[in-house]
């Protein structure tokens, strides 16, 4: 390594390695933008059309939710922002005030919250009403993912990390199937299990937890009415189709009317009071009526697309904290955005979950722009291997 | 480096996993994109067919109902445009305070439209086809849930003139009597249908196709009736009404060239726009002059007669003796007052004298008339009053018609002689109007009808009448009409005469047989049935008084007594309504 002229060659590969490394940073992050983008826009503008009807029906203001989703989008974008500047290692500092504070959150809930549709979800301060379980969500991430970094040599172990993620996401989910909120709970677990692979433990851990946890979720799945009648709609749409089915037949109703190329931008018919919450649970279903098969790809497209820009993103790096929070809000925005479409398009049972950065809905806009946030963080400044800059300091 | 190590291997396993959640997420949204491939494309069919089964509703358009028009084409019915005020329960956000208000302003009764407005329904009438001031109260209340819906409106501007006749709608403006029912297809139209695609709750989507069919607007029909000849015959007949203290009046008034009908009145009457739960309940909603029988009585003593110079039986001259009692059946006059059948007696006792066919009619003896009758024959009797159309519905264009009974069985000693003076048979005064129309126009009888003429888009159709069949000859029928002129010359129709104008007819007073009872009253249905001129008539008019009750004895109760002077009126009117030259 003392030869200099080997060391100037050293030196040029290095630079060269450095400017590739800096471009293929920038076209990560520009994808994670570009992809967050444009849901938001396609979101906004479903949200535009989907809204308007009920506006008319009810004489208020047909553009009151897109107006106010506007104004979440502009502060989720200040959210993003802000979560992409600050250096990625605070967090792993704060993720035990955060998780409390998510617990704390999940309370107050529980106790003073606002209940709506029979669910107790919300809590009201003034205009503003805060769905505490989306920020839940964000610290549950952070918070497992500086768990299982720091322990990332001993997960073989499982004393090493069981009783913090048993802690954080077991009693997490639990409050939240109280509201109840099966649906949400389910995001928290999914996101959990993903980083427990991403992050190494072994399968016997990971086959244990997760039977454990379908066997909770089939439990609660048939414990609750509406629950099973669902999933049975699920099984056999047509076999109650005055209620409990109505959601999903009219989902397919919708979508099947918009064919290859869709009925039109605005022209939506299943926003007319046929389709339940069209801006919310079933945003998807309105984008696949006006733009058909073809728009409702793109968005299929666009939905997988962020899954795996967010998978290379922890790819990338060598830092494990960086990694299992990248891959944390991957699966999170992922599974979520998943379990949506799945419902929308009859392939799962109708859990009631927004799509995310395109749904309605203020907390979770913000949340899930914080979230985008931190993958930009993560593919800006996590180191990564095999990282010339770092390995020059070390020699 | 030492340090390093380990980590550089649980990276390494790390990038496989996260490779194979890559892998998970592409299958999932593969999967996904397979199903939405499925629902959008695949079974695409199925689901728009599902969606166009909730979204296109029909509604159909109400037609315009047809005018009604009299013979001059003066409206005896028309559609107005009114508006009618509804509820949709849960859009109303005071329902009390609202039922309280509106209570007070369409006089409903407050717990019957608060029970309406706290109903869980989408659509409630509250007060249909108010009149315009109510309704644009109504609209300026602005209050939640209550709206408007404009609604066609049937109504009859000469209110209970014609009511009989024309008949009357339901609320839904559905012809349920009368013309309005005999004709409610022609004037009913056809429908139009709204197609258009609808929100849940109803409201129409913007983008949503339309397809719109028009109505067809109904026909409008033009009625015999005149107005004028009408409005006489009622106004005749609610005087008469209050002169005789009877308890119905009916007049028709018949054109005997043609069997079309001029006039037909009943009063009591009723207000067919604005008809009360009072009009049902007393049956004044009924055409008496159609839908009632009575017995004719003396009135048929014309037919009688008419058979009789028809056969050859007797003529103008043939004399009869005649006491002021004839026994059918043995022994039946021996009571001292008291009628039995089977005894017949003039109306006033007389010596026996010597009287011709013609004084038989002019003075109405009923003796004489049994005497001819009897010469006559039962079965040329019953061959004749089939020919006259007894006991059969003349088939004029009205609903429920009723035909009367001619009640002349074999082995019945007295039937004969009973129908030879006008009992043992029942008439309608249409009936009445069609046989004495018969006589006037020489002998031929035609089918009576209400309406000669409807017109729709392609313009007027008018009805032919049915053909006519000779009844008797026309020599038969001038002598007849002669006997009847002496009637009211010099007989008992006096009061029927018409100053200037040569009248025939008869006067008819029966005991009033109470079918519901089966037996006679003490009551009188008392009816005078003549045309005039008598040589060319123009017009046949019959007037029925039921049950009169003026005055204390008979003589002031009878057909020429309370029937005459009411014929002669309206016969007057409208013989100078009809522009006939005077003729004596």
């Amino acid at each position: 390594m003392s030869n200099r002229l080997s060391s100037i060659a050293d030196l040029r590969a290095w630079a060269r390695r450095r400017d590739e490394i800096a471009l293929s940073r920038t076209r990560v992050v520009v994808f994670v933008l570009v992809l967050a983008a444009c849901l938001l826009v396609i979101g906004l503008g479903a949200t535009l059309s989907a809204s308007s009807a009920s506006g008319i029906i009810q004489e208020s203001d047909r553009l009151a939710v897109f107006k106010r989703q506007a104004q979440w989008v502009a502060v989720g974008v200040c959210a993003m922002v802000i979560m992409a500047m600050v250096p990625y290692n605070w967090y792993r500092r704060i993720a035990p005030y955060a998780l409390g504070l998510s617990f704390l959150g999940l309370l107050v809930t529980l106790m003073v919250g606002v209940r709506r549709g029979g669910a107790n979800r919300w809590l009201e301060f003034g205009d503003l009403t805060v769905q505490v379980s989306e920020f839940s969500k964000l610290a549950v991430i952070v918070f497992l993912a500086a768990v299982l970094a720091r322990r990332r040599d001993r997960l073989d172990e499982a004393s090493q990390w069981m009783g913090p993620m048993v802690f954080a996401v077991g009693g997490t989910c639990a409050l939240i199937v109280w509201q109840p909120d099966l649906g949400t709970a389910i995001i928290v677990a999914g996101a959990a299990g993903v980083m427990m692979i991403a992050a190494g433990v072994p399968f016997r851990y990971i086959a244990g937890i997760g039977a454990t946890g379908l066997a909770v979720i089939g439990y609660a799945t048939y414990s609750l009415q509406y629950r099973r009648q669902r999933f049975l709609c699920f099984l056999d749409p047509l076999s109650d189709p005055s209620d409990a089915c109505f959601q999903m037949i009219q989902s397919l109703i919708a979508l099947g009317s918009g064919h290859w190329l869709g009925v039109g931008l605005g022209a939506s018919r299943s926003r007319w009071s046929y389709l339940p919450n069209p801006y919310t649970d079933f945003i998807f279903t309105i984008i696949g009526e006006e733009t058909g098969f073809i728009g409702a790809t793109a968005l299929l497209v666009a939905l997988a697309g962020l899954s795996l820009v967010g998978v290379w993103v922890a790819y990338r790096t060598s830092d494990m904290f960086a990694r299992l929070l990248a891959s944390g809000i991957t699966a999170w925005l992922g599974v979520q955005s998943l379990v949506n479409v799945g419902g929308a398009v009859g392939a799962i049972p109708v859990t009631g979950l927004a799509l995310p950065l395109v749904s309605v809905g203020g907390s979770a806009m913000l949340v899930a722009m914080a979230g985008v946030g931190i993958l930009v963080n993560v593919a800006r400044n996590a180191p990564h291997v095999p990282d010339p800059v770092q390995e020059r300091r070390k020699r | 480096m030492a340090t390093n190590k380990p980590r550089r291997l649980v990276k390494q396993s790390t990038d496989v996993r996260l490779l194979s959640i890559a892998l998970i997420f592409v299958g999932c949204w593969v999967f996904i994109g397979y199903q939405l491939y499925q629902v959008q494309v695949v079974d695409a069919a199925v689901y728009r067919e599902a969606a166009d089964r909730q979204l296109i509703r029909v509604e159909e358009t109400a037609a315009v109902r047809g005018t009604i028009f009299d013979r001059q084409n003066r409206e005896l019915a028309i559609t107005s445009q009114s508006r009618s005020i509804y509820a949709d329960p849960r859009q109303v956000d005071d329902p009390a305070g609202t039922a309280s208000v509106l209570s007070k302003l369409l006089g409903i009764d407050i717990h019957t439209l608060r029970d309406k407005l706290y109903s869980d329904t989408t659509f409630q009438f509250l007060a249909r086809q108010v009149d315009t001031d109510t309704a644009a109260q109504v609209e300026d209340l602005e209050l939640p849930g209550i709206h408007l819906l404009p609604e066609p409106k049937r109504v009859y501007p000469y209110g209970p003139l014609a009511a009989h006749v024309v008949g009357f709608v339901n609320i839904d403006s559905e012809g349920i009597e009368g013309v309005e029912a005999e004709y409610d297809d022609l004037l009913t139209g056809i429908p139009g249908r709204v197609l258009a695609e609808r929100a849940a709750r109803g409201q129409l989507i913007p983008q949503g196709r339309t397809e719109i069919e028009p109505a067809v607007a109904g026909a409008d029909l033009v009625l015999a009736i005149d107005r004028e000849i009408q409005f006489m015959a009622y106004r005749e007949c609610v005087e008469t009404l209050a002169i005789a203290q009877a308890e119905r009046c009916i007049a028709v008034a018949m054109d005997p060239a043609t069997f079309e009908v001029l006039a037909m009145a009943v009063a009591p009457a009723f207000d067919p726009t604005t008809r009360t739960q009072d009009d049902i309940e007393s049956g004044r909603l009924v055409n008496m002059a159609i839908r009632s029988v009575y017995e004719p009585g003396s009135t048929q003593k014309a037919v009688t007669v008419a058979a009789a110079l028809n056969e050859g039986v007797v003529a103008w001259d043939t004399q009869y003796l005649v006491q002021d009692e004839f026994e059918v059946v043995e022994g039946t006059c021996d009571g001292e007052g008291e009628q039995e059948f089977g005894c017949y007696r003039d109306f006033s006792p007389h010596e026996p004298m010597v009287m011709t066919v013609r004084d038989c009619v002019r003075l109405s003896s009923n003796v004489c008339m049994v005497k001819i009758g009897r010469d006559l024959g039962v079965d040329n009797l019953r061959s004749y009053l089939e020919a006259f159309g007894y006991g059969q519905v003349t088939g004029i264009d009205y609903p429920g018609e009723a035909g009367g009974a001619v009640n002349l069985p074999h082995g019945c000693p007295t039937c004969p002689a009973s129908a030879s003076i006008g009992y043992s048979l029942s008439v309608t005064a249409l009936q009445m109007a069609s046989v004495y129309s018969t006589i006037a126009n020489g002998g031929v009888r035609l089918g009576p009808r209400l309406m000669i003429g409807w017109a729709d888009g392609d313009g007027l159709q008018e009805t032919e009448p049915a053909p006519g069949t000779r009844v008797i000859s026309e020599d038969t029928a001038r002598t007849v009409r002669l006997l009847l002129k002496s009637v009211v010359d010099s007989g008992t129709g006096t009061n029927a005469a018409v100053p200037g104008y040569t009248v025939a007819g008869k006067t008819g007073t029966t005991r009033r047989f109470d079918f519901d009872v089966g037996a006679y009253t003490t009551d009188y249905v008392s009816s005078f049935v003549g045309m005039a001129p008598v040589d060319d008539p123009r017009l046949v008019i019959v007037v029925v008084v039921d049950s009169p009750q003026v005055g204390s004895t008979v003589a002031e109760r009878t057909g020429g007594a309370v029937a005459a002077p009411a014929f002669s009126r309206i016969m007057e009117a409208s013989l100078h309504q009809m522009g006939v030259r005077p003729d004596a």
